[in-house]
């Protein structure tokens, strides 16, 4: 593991190394599952104008910054006024591509607009479909943290800050976690069938053809593309919990629905199994084979043992990577204690971990727990802002977090989320018990009394049955089971498969 | 001396207290022998039906449903007409028989058999059907213990694939297929049943116990009887068919063991601490004590009021409490309730008095209610009116210048619109008139585009989506709108009655046609026809049944997903609407996008 510590550096990180060792580099929690799948598809598309979609030997990506375009869609709010002012044609043309060359430093210019829109009602018209159909318009961000409905790898561009010098590519919301996503997604078996329907799906897609010549029509000479960036940092180079999330995404792509639906639940399933891999992981270094559970609660009426287990294995699951780390940090310690020579010591450190400190210069003797709990404290303070609230952020966007009528979080399915589990778990019909053991026989989701097993404590038996006899009601409300007549009740995917 | 013959004991066997004794068809009839009465029992055609396919074309049967609905005494009889041995029948464990030159094996309860023997009647089903048409099996199931069985048998039988897949269509079809005739007794008419049932047992109750001292004397109070004298009048029974119908037409079936336990109920309940009467003396011998005659009125124990709450939750009674009759109301329904005395005496009484209540208690009740604002007494008694003027609804009341209608005190408003316009005319007729078609488009309509549409707009179907997803609850653009006023053409909209296995139970189904074949279906149950009948009317969406809501938008997601993978995209263009809401109509906004890179307006 610490061999890869060479390659970390290249990422100017300014805190010890342990946590990107083990995982990866990195995800930040302003990243929710939108933002994580939006800088997904930017590296895909990347890599797939290249044709080289999926290419696990790239280490390095070229983001599309399109400013002009955005110039228009996102930082005109005066486009409305000109438009119901009492100007002639010509005069509001002019307004227009005045105002928008003064918008930023880089003095674009404008004029073949008038060109190519038959008047200024219908370029207004344009812009608001297209600001219509896009995605962040509801918050508060930057305008440079809008972007447009993934329709094809076309209409996609990153995320920058909007200092008017430079528009650099910024790392808040598209934090890495999109790209360590790709990588691992680049390194499993199963991913050239994926590839060859994520091509159909983002590069070749008739349903969307419209929405890419209408973006085109916005486009000007500007071809601003950001020069070659590195990719995140993923050491480890396959694992089975990267082709379990690429089959689920090739069952996924191969349903029988519209082009633009997919984005939900793509963006669903890929944030669950980056969190399943947090967890995996640090399950991995606390030298445990156990399956990840993850007892889940179907709203109940009043505070029950479900729920109880839900919030109890919920905060081992958040806090997991804290334990992994302190197990993973002594171990590196036990292996230093041989080393008489503070220099030696201190080199092995800063090329390895990354650490270096004065404090350490300044010392005659090699104090190892002290420089331990040091590296710790950096350790732990990174782990807690950084890592530790994704489990949160992550499962609360795909909706299997909530503090629903609690005080603190556990695992609650929404509707959104069993949506997402039928449409990729069944092809088209499946018995609501084989369902519920394929839950947890696939994801460790422990909603039955049948599969209480590895709950350490014991629990209400019963109160697992009626949060099961939830998830059928709840499953019968949502249109997706049928139920003819005793124990002949089937959850049903309407949509079915196409390939 | 003559054996005094004690129907009301075994009625109540029927009912639904932990001492169940009626589970069991075996015990049912010891019992009934006992007690000196026969056995309660219904024809509701199935054997013959049953029967008479199965004489003209001989296949396998499997009789398939929820436990109680009679599945393995409809077996039994099916033997007995094909002059099986009842002896024979009681001491095998699987009886045989040879009828027409074929050898025909009965599986009473495939629940019930060995799980070797499980495999074997499959493997030999597989062959009857497949193989050798000689050897033919009829098999009482549970839905679920079958299809599991194959299931679970499919790595080591591969070949029963086709079985499973055959088994699980025919369920679904409730028709015929070539291979097998398959009666799924989930699917058939719980209404149908249920007034051979009643019917059935008031005569049992005038041949048995027409010795009640309450007949001889008026000063003499039977609970039971009073029932039993309001369940032999024509418009109460036609209305208690009606609401169980209604609960067909939401495909919620009511067993045959259920529908006893609700009459049983219904004509012995109480609430008090044994629930029900078992005989008549107990019953009168109770209100001479109380005053309360209300708390032994089938009004409530229809709805299992007489019960504990968690009976409420199962069948009969959550089906039934769902149609919240008691509690569906209009203010000139509980006006007159209240207040109709006044003005209307003897309307009033007319419409409302009836042996379960007093008047006088209940005008003490509203003074109460008028000075100190005491609701609760006055609650139960307003339920009660009110299920007294829907179980007696004859025809409109006419107070004033107000017409009352049953149809303000059910939830389901138009469940008599669904039954007449809808399912009687398809049962005739292959099309429902335009009028209804209409209604359903505007409904559609406005869930489709997520906006309160002007009743005009129902002349065409808008296909409408937003610009993200087609899953949405707000729409931007209609990207296609379908026709169905036209002959001959090759869209609309189409209702089809989907026929069960008798003639009373169907499906009907609300189909999308175009380009000449079906591209989308919505089961139209009652639920959904209410629901879509009610946008139509004003409602908002969400204010009746998020569930259906949902049912609506992923059909509307079929038909859109249909028409992007198969439109002609020459052109590249956004066809917008909003609504002008002053006049409810659309507006449009078409944005064209030429090959080279020109956008102009369509």
């Amino acid at each position: 593991m610490f061999t890869k510590a060479s390659e970390l550096k290249s990422y100017k990180i300014r805190t010890p190394f342990l946590q990107e060792l083990i995982w990866f580099h990195r995800i930040k929690s302003d990243q929710d599952r939108e933002l994580l799948a939006l800088e997904f598809l930017n590296v895909c598309a990347s890599h797939a104008f290249e044709g080289q979609l999926f290419d696990k030997t790239l280490k390095r990506v070229r983001y599309n910054k399109a400013i002009q375009v955005r110039n228009i869609l996102y930082n005109f709010p005066e486009l409305e006024s000109i438009v119901n002012s009492s100007k002639d044609e010509s005069e509001k043309w002019e307004q227009i591509e005045q105002l928008l060359k003064e918008k930023l430093e880089i003095p674009y210019d404008y004029s073949y607009l008038k060109e190519r829109f038959s008047s200024v009602d219908i370029f207004y018209h344009s812009v608001s479909l297209l600001k219509n159909a896009s995605l962040g318009m509801d918050n508060s961000r930057r305008w440079t943290s809008k972007f447009l409905f993934p329709f094809s790898f076309e209409t996609l561009f990153v995320d920058m800050n909007n200092k008017k010098e430079n528009f650099d590519i910024d790392r808040r919301f598209f934090s890495r976690g999109g790209e360590i996503l790709y990588m691992m997604i680049s390194r499993a078996k199963n991913v050239d069938r994926l590839k060859g329907l994520m091509v159909d799906i983002f590069q070749n897609s008739e349903e969307n053809r419209r929405w890419n010549n209408i973006y085109r029509v916005f486009q000007g000479e500007e071809k601003s593309i950001e020069s070659e960036t590195l990719l995140g940092f993923l050491g480890i180079e396959s694992h089975e919990v990267f082709d379990r999330l690429v089959n689920d995404l090739i069952t996924l792509f191969r349903s029988n629905i519209a082009h633009n639906d997919f984005f939900y639940y793509f963006s669903s399933i890929t944030s669950f199994y980056m969190v399943h891999y947090i967890l995996t992981i640090a399950q991995e270094h606390q030298n445990s084979t156990n399956k990840i559970i993850y007892p889940i609660e179907l709203l109940a009426p009043k505070s029950d043992h479900v729920r109880r287990a839900s919030r109890q294995i919920y905060k081992i699951n958040e806090d997991s990577p804290i334990e992994a780390l302190k197990i993973a940090l002594n171990n590196y310690f036990l292996t230093l204690k041989d080393i008489t020579d503070k220099d030696v010591l201190l080199k092995k450190l800063n090329s390895e971990l990354n650490y270096s400190n004065e404090i350490e210069e300044d010392n005659e003797e090699i104090e190892l727990s002290a420089i331990k709990n040091r590296i710790w404290k950096k350790i732990y303070l990174k782990v807690k802002n950084e890592l530790i609230p994704i489990h949160r952020v992550l499962l609360k966007g795909v909706g299997l977090a909530s503090v629903k009528k609690t005080n603190s979080y556990r695992y609650l399915a929404s509707d959104e989320w069993l949506k997402t589990l039928v449409l990729i778990n069944i092809d088209s019909r499946m018995p609501f018990n084989d369902f519920v053991d394929k839950l947890y026989n696939k994801y460790g989701f422990i909603i039955s009394n049948r599969h209480l097993e590895l709950l350490r404590d014991s629990y209400a038996e019963n109160d697992f049955k009626k949060n099961e006899d939830r998830l059928f009601d709840r499953l019968k409300a949502l249109g997706l089971l049928e139920n003819k007549s005793d124990g002949y009740a089937y959850v049903i995917n309407r949509y079915g498969r196409v390939k | 001396m003559q054996q005094k013959k004690e129907f009301l004991k075994l009625l109540s066997a029927y009912a639904p207290t932990s001492q169940n004794k009626a589970s069991y068809d075996e015990h049912v009839s010891k019992f009934a022998k006992r007690l000196g009465v026969d056995e309660i029992k219904i024809d509701n055609n199935l054997l013959e039906n049953l029967f008479e396919k199965f004489i003209l074309n001989p296949k396998p049967i499997i009789i398939s449903g929820s436990a109680g609905d009679g599945k393995t005494y409809l077996l039994r009889k099916l033997f007995s007409e094909m002059s099986g041995d009842n002896r024979s029948w009681s001491n095998d464990y699987i009886p045989k028989l040879e009828f027409n030159g074929k050898n025909i094996t009965f599986i009473k309860d495939f629940t019930e058999i060995e799980k070797s023997d499980k495999i074997k009647t499959l493997i030999n089903l597989y062959k009857s059907i497949y193989e050798d048409a000689n050897e033919l099996y009829i098999i009482a199931s549970n839905d679920g213990i079958l299809t599991d069985t194959l299931r679970y048998a499919l790595e080591e039988y591969p070949n029963f694939r086709g079985l499973l897949d055959l088994i699980e269509e025919s369920i679904d079809n409730a028709g015929e297929s070539k291979e097998l005739i398959l009666l799924d007794l989930s699917q058939t008419s719980s209404s149908k049943n249920f007034e051979l049932l009643l019917k059935e047992i008031l005569v049992a109750c005038d041949r048995y116990e027409s010795d009640c001292p309450s007949l001889h004397s008026d000063e003499i109070f039977c609970p039971i009887h009073a029932n039993i004298e309001m369940l032999k009048k024509e418009h109460i029974q036609k209305q208690l068919i009606s609401i169980v119908r209604s609960c067909d037409l939401n495909y919620q079936h009511i067993t045959l063991r259920k529908l006893f336990m609700l009459i049983s109920n219904m004509i012995l309940g109480y609430k008090g601490k044994n629930r029900i009467f078992k005989s008549c003396e107990k019953g009168i011998e109770y209100f001479k004590k109380m005053n309360n005659k209300s708390d032994a009125s089938f009004y409530h124990n229809i709805f299992g009021d007489n019960l504990p709450k968690s009976k409420h939750e199962q069948s009969p009674f959550r089906e039934l409490r769902e149609l919240r009759i008691g509690y569906e109301t209009s203010n000139y329904i509980d006006d007159f309730i209240l207040y109709g005395d006044i003005e209307s005496r003897e309307l009033y009484h007319q419409e409302l008095d009836n042996i379960f209540f007093d008047f006088q208690t209940f005008f003490k009740q509203r003074e109460s209610y008028l000075e100190n604002g005491d609701v609760k007494m006055i609650k139960d008694s307003l339920i009660l009116l009110r299920r007294h003027l829907f179980f007696n609804y004859n025809h409109k009341i006419q107070w004033g210048s107000i017409t009352i209608d049953a149809k303000d005190l059910i939830a389901y408003k138009h469940a008599d619109k669904f039954y007449k316009n809808v399912i009687s005319i398809l049962r005739n007729q292959p099309k429902v008139s335009n009028t209804t078609i209409k209604e359903l488009a505007l409904g559609l309509n406005r869930l489709f585009l997520g906006e309160l549409l002007s009743k005009d707009g129902n002349k065409r179907l808008y296909i409408a989506t937003s610009l993200t997803g087609t899953h949405s609850k707000l729409s931007s653009e209609i990207i296609e709108d379908i026709g169905f006023n036209k002959r001959g053409s090759n869209q609309g909209i189409e209702l089809k009655l989907l026929n069960g296995f008798d003639n009373e139970y169907c499906k009907i189904m609300l189909n999308i046609r175009y380009d000449s074949k079906i591209i989308a279906s919505l089961e139209l149950d009652l639920h959904m026809f209410e629901f879509l009948e009610r946008i139509s009317e004003g409602i908002l969406p969400t204010s009746f049944s998020v569930e259906y809501y949902e049912r609506v938008l992923t059909f509307k997601s079929q038909i859109v997903n249909y028409l992007l993978k198969n439109q002609d995209l020459e052109e590249s263009f956004f066809n917008l609407f909003t609504l002008n809401d002053k006049e409810g109509t659309l507006q449009f906004n078409e944005i064209l996008v030429e090959g080279d890179g020109y956008v102009y307006e369509g």
